[in-house]
């Protein structure tokens, strides 16, 4: 078994790299991720630092140009790349972990009691739309000023938990599902007959099976959620000043677009197109790799080269035949 | 050369190649396949899941899906060659002339249209006039004579009706709905049930001596060929490897091929033993072969030759029996 | 048919129950003392304590749910703090805004995107697919905001004059001039939008072109045009048509960040001004009135498909065999 996952794995590998789309995927992920972590540390100044060279173009001094209190882009980018992507990757890994459990739990459970709740809980969470829940839920727990034990959560955590809350029913539902259609498998019949406790079976056998889906939908989460965080910063319920992130650099963007600052624009909407293309092409990419009906490719309109010969007994044959 | 003489062939079917490109390769589905079929005659394609059986079929028309195509031959029906004809007139033949019915009947019918509509169509497009008394009534006038009761249910869609109900649906479509001399049947009974399947069997004989219908049979299952077929060829690989009667053929096979897999059918009472199975598997199609095909499974290989030289379908055991192999020598 | 809508309703309400219970303890969980701001600053103690009864604000939670949600099932949505007016006039206000944008997106989805999709499928892998394809992922990949912003960049920076790129006229009043100050905003509300439409409708072409009933079709003789737009279009258009439902989701939510762009007097921008100046039952009013109309109009698309989908219409009625 454990041989078996080692070369699907590579075989996966090699079929990720294979393909040109999700090379770009894979490269655009990485750069994103490099910045996010180096970034800050290269920044040419400290993005709260204001300076009277106000709304400046791109030039030497500034590569990305300053904004209207005079701080430079650059620095403000580099540190907002690695808020909004750490926004985007603590939402969709909070969402990932509640929603699989929840699923996970549903679907062993369905047609119980429990299933029905935990699904209809879902169901209401996916009733409002996305821009309208996010922002409310973001200012609201902004507004309360929510406190875990001793850790206050600045508005970053606020707008990543936010985030992941809406991010937990798609989890629940490709969980439950992917559960579900395991389930009948036999090797889980097989387990359950040596009697196999629903805890072993949720990790032991379920999961590692389940994973599959479920990284490909979190490549997909994560272009939402990075959408997602740029639009509630935007609106001013996100992420707050001084802190920067895509999103509430697009806020002062729009301020200014109309003077014809393009580099408030250019740079913050390049990085989210990016970034969104990119995890959309690696969850697409993902698909392909990790569906193994995929593994088997047959050419179109050949018939299944794979099934033995189907001969069947002769009902009233005229023949005799040579008797093995 | 043919058995008979080609002027009276109803389908004569010249190197007929059809393929592929995939990923792996171009995929030589069908590989130089020539037949004919008589007038009134009933022929047998069989094969195993690969072998190209249906694909020879759907070329006959050109059905074939884009990125595959047929890629040479001539297919010469009544005189003329299909291949060269204009899409016009080659879609006139179909469903006219010559008509196809399918292997899965639930899937053959679109499930967004009635059954009305989709009879209707057929009609209109294969008379020349409208049947008096209507459409509708000719339809069901069609529907029972092939043992649906369809008063009233006309418009009802597909999921309405039971399997065995829809393959006799598609072939009163078939065989009555236009005014077809050739039918070609790309594995009708694999879906039904055994006792539906000799049901239509029943009907593709009634309804062959009837209208005097000429019969391709494309099918996995040997015994059906016995039952409706005079003629058989046997495919492997993309590629014609026996032809014979279906007496010559089963009786006394001629190529290893077909010598083997019969071998392989379990017969009652079974007398104990192991059942043989052929060894090896069948080649990958998008790898080119330059000899012959079954060869690295052929229980009478008989030397390098096998490898590298591809056998001509030439006379073997009797006159009217060919296959290609090089156990018998080819005259030119 | 009526029992696939009754049915359908059936399965709304609990969500609906629910949806209203999240927007109550959204409501409650917002700071500050709802009797207090609501009677405003310069009220009487008693006048605050007679809203305090009247909101049922001392009584344990549930009861206040409950006093609270049938008035929301009466139209009763509460008062804005700020403007001392009833949240649904409010809405009734700005609604007709929105809906015009809206609207004109989804038009323009439609008429953009499934043609683009048709062709794009029936010309698989050519120059018309690759484009098409390649334009629709970055049309996905750039937020609608963003594009809206550069929309604004563009037409009141590079090309002024041509379109109004801030604000809103009203239809009543000047209806060519409201149509132009539509424009913009419908599509950048919308652009990503067709891509995703386009994409939806070319793979369930594809998908239905690859069955077997149109190739049996195509063996009855019957001609390419008529297979493409009779056989397979009908099938082919059917799961484009569910996505609609989920697509006015994201125009609703979309239209929040548009109007915030734009400078324009909607109801999205009404969810956000009013979270600005802290007047909550404005804020959660809109919210639960967006998620209503979101329910609704998934419920309408769903009993839509089924008055479509034969299979699910007539399973319905007596089935027969």
């Amino acid at each position: 078994m454990a041989g078996r996952a080692t070369s699907r794995q590579s075989r996966v590998l090699r079929q990720l790299v294979r393909h040109r789309i999700s090379l770009f995927g894979l490269a655009g992920v990485s750069l994103l991720l490099l910045v996010s972590i180096v970034g800050p540390f290269v920044a040419p100044y400290d993005p709260a630092a204001l300076s009277p060279a106000r709304l400046r173009p791109p030039c030497v001094e500034h590569l990305m140009g300053t904004e209207n209190f005079g701080r430079d882009v650059l620095s403000r980018f580099l540190y907002g790349t690695r808020v909004s992507m750490f926004v985007g990757l603590g939402a969709v890994a909070l969402g990932l972990v509640i929603g699989t459990l929840l699923g996970m739990s549903a679907g062993l459970r369905a047609g119980t009691i429990w299933d029905t709740l935990i699904m209809r809980g879902m169901d209401v969470v996916l009733a409002f739309p996305l821009l309208v829940l996010v922002p409310v839920l973001a200012g609201i727990m902004q507004a309360r000023t929510i406190q875990i034990g001793p850790l206050g959560l600045n508005s970053i955590a606020v707008v990543g938990l936010a985030i992941g809350v809406v991010s937990t029913p798609v989890f629940a539902r490709v969980a439950r599902g992917t559960v579900l259609a395991e389930v009948r498998e036999d090797y889980i019949l097989a387990a359950r007959s040596f009697g196999a406790r629903t805890r072993d079976l949720l990790f032991g056998n379920l999961l590692p099976n389940i994973l599959a889906p479920l990284i490909v939908q979190a490549a997909f989460s994560l272009a939402i959620a990075i959408a997602a965080e740029a639009a509630v910063s935007f609106l001013g319920l996100g992420v707050q000043p001084p802190d920067s992130s895509w999103g509430n650099m697009l806020a002062d963007a729009r301020r200014f677009v109309i003077l014809g600052a393009w580099w408030l624009v250019a740079f913050p909407a390049a990085a989210i197109a990016i970034a969104v293309l990119s995890f959309n092409l690696l969850g697409d990419a993902l698909r392909d790799a990790l569906d193994p009906r995929a593994l088997v490719m047959v050419a179109p309109g050949v018939e299944q080269p794979a099934s033995d010969a189907v001969i069947a007994a002769p009902v009233e044959s005229r023949s005799e035949g040579v008797v093995a | 050369m043919t058995v008979t003489a080609t002027g009276t062939a109803l389908l004569e079917v010249r190197d007929l190649s059809t393929s592929f490109p995939t990923e792996r390769g171009l995929v030589r589905a069908v590989d130089n396949v020539s037949f004919s079929v008589q007038p009134g005659e009933a022929v047998g394609l069989v094969g195993e899941s690969g072998s190209g059986k249906s694909t020879v079929l759907r070329s006959l028309l050109d059905l074939i899906k884009p990125p595959g195509q047929v890629t040479g031959g001539s297919v010469v029906f009544r005189g003329q060659d299909l291949r060269k004809l204009p899409e016009s007139a080659l879609r006139q033949l179909r469903g006219g002339q010559i008509s196809v019915i399918f292997q899965d009947p639930v899937n053959a019918f679109n499930p967004a249209l009635t059954i009305g509509d989709q009879l209707r169509r057929v009609l209109k497009l294969h008379r020349r006039e409208p049947p008096a008394g209507g459409y509708d009534r000719e339809i069901t006038r069609m529907l029972a004579r092939v043992g649906v009761d369809a008063a009233g249910k006309l418009d009802r869609y597909a999921f309405n009706f039971s399997q065995g109900q829809l393959q006799r649906i598609m072939i009163a479509a078939a065989c009555l709905g236009g005014e077809p001399s050739l039918l070609l049947a790309d594995e009708p009974t694999t879906s039904l049930d055994v006792t539906i399947e000799a049901q239509v069997l029943q009907l593709l004989r009634d309804l062959r001596r009837e209208l005097g219908l000429a019969l391709v049979l494309v099918t996995h299952n040997l015994a059906l060929v016995a039952e409706l077929c005079d003629r058989v060829l046997v495919m492997y690989a993309g590629r014609l490897v026996e032809e014979g009667s279906v007496y010559q053929v089963f009786e006394r096979p001629s190529h290893p091929y077909t010598e083997q897999l019969l071998r392989a059918m379990p017969r009652f009472p079974h007398t104990g033993g192991r059942l043989y199975t052929m060894r090896g598997n069948v080649p990958d199609l998008a790898t080119a072969m330059p000899g012959c095909p079954f060869a690295p499974r052929c229980e009478r290989y008989i030397g390098p030759r096998c490898d590298t030289q591809r056998p001509p379908l030439a006379r073997s055991l009797t006159p009217s029996q060919r296959a290609a192999c090089h156990l018998y020598p080819s005259v030119a | 048919m009526l029992r696939l809508i009754v049915s359908r309703l059936a399965l709304a309400v609990p969500v609906l129950v629910c949806v209203s219970i999240v927007a109550f303890v959204l409501l409650r969980l917002a700071p500050g003392d709802p009797a207090l701001l609501q009677a405003g600053v310069d009220a009487g103690p008693d006048v605050v304590a007679a809203i305090r009864h009247e909101l049922a604000l001392d009584e344990p939670l549930p009861v206040q749910y409950l006093a609270w949600a049938t008035r929301v099932v009466q139209g009763d949505l509460g008062v804005s703090y700020s403007a001392r007016q009833p949240v649904t006039m409010l809405i009734g206000q700005r609604l007709p805004v929105t809906l015009q944008i809206a609207t004109t997106a989804l038009l323009l989805i439609v008429v953009l995107g499934v043609p683009l999709g048709i062709v794009s499928a029936l010309r698989k892998d050519r120059g018309v697919d690759q484009t098409v394809r390649v334009a629709s992922l970055f049309g996905i990949s750039v937020p609608n905001f963003v594009i809206g912003i550069l929309l604004i960049l563009i037409f009141g920076w590079y090309f002024p004059g041509i379109m109004p790129y801030e604000g809103f006229v009203p239809f009543r009043q000047d209806p060519l001039g409201s149509l132009k100050t539509t424009i913009l905003p419908a599509v950048a509300l919308g652009l990503a939008q067709v891509g995703i439409i386009a994409r939806l409708t070319r793979s369930s072409m594809l998908e239905v072109i690859n069955q077997e009933y149109i190739t049996a079709a195509r063996a009855f003789g019957v001609s390419e045009r008529e297979v493409i737009w009779r056989d397979a279009l009908r099938n082919a258009l059917l799961p484009v048509i569910t996505v609609l439902g989920i697509i006015t989701g994201f125009l609703l939510g979309g239209s929040v960040v548009i109007e915030s762009v734009f400078g324009i007097a909607g109801l999205g921008r009404l969810l956000v001004e009013s979270f600005a100046s802290r007047d909550y039952p404005v804020t959660i009013g809109v919210m639960l009135f967006i998620a209503v109309v979101f329910v609704l109009v998934n419920l309408v698309v769903d009993v839509l498909y089924g008055v479509i989908n034969p299979r699910i219409r007539t399973g319905y009625e007596a089935g027969q065999g």
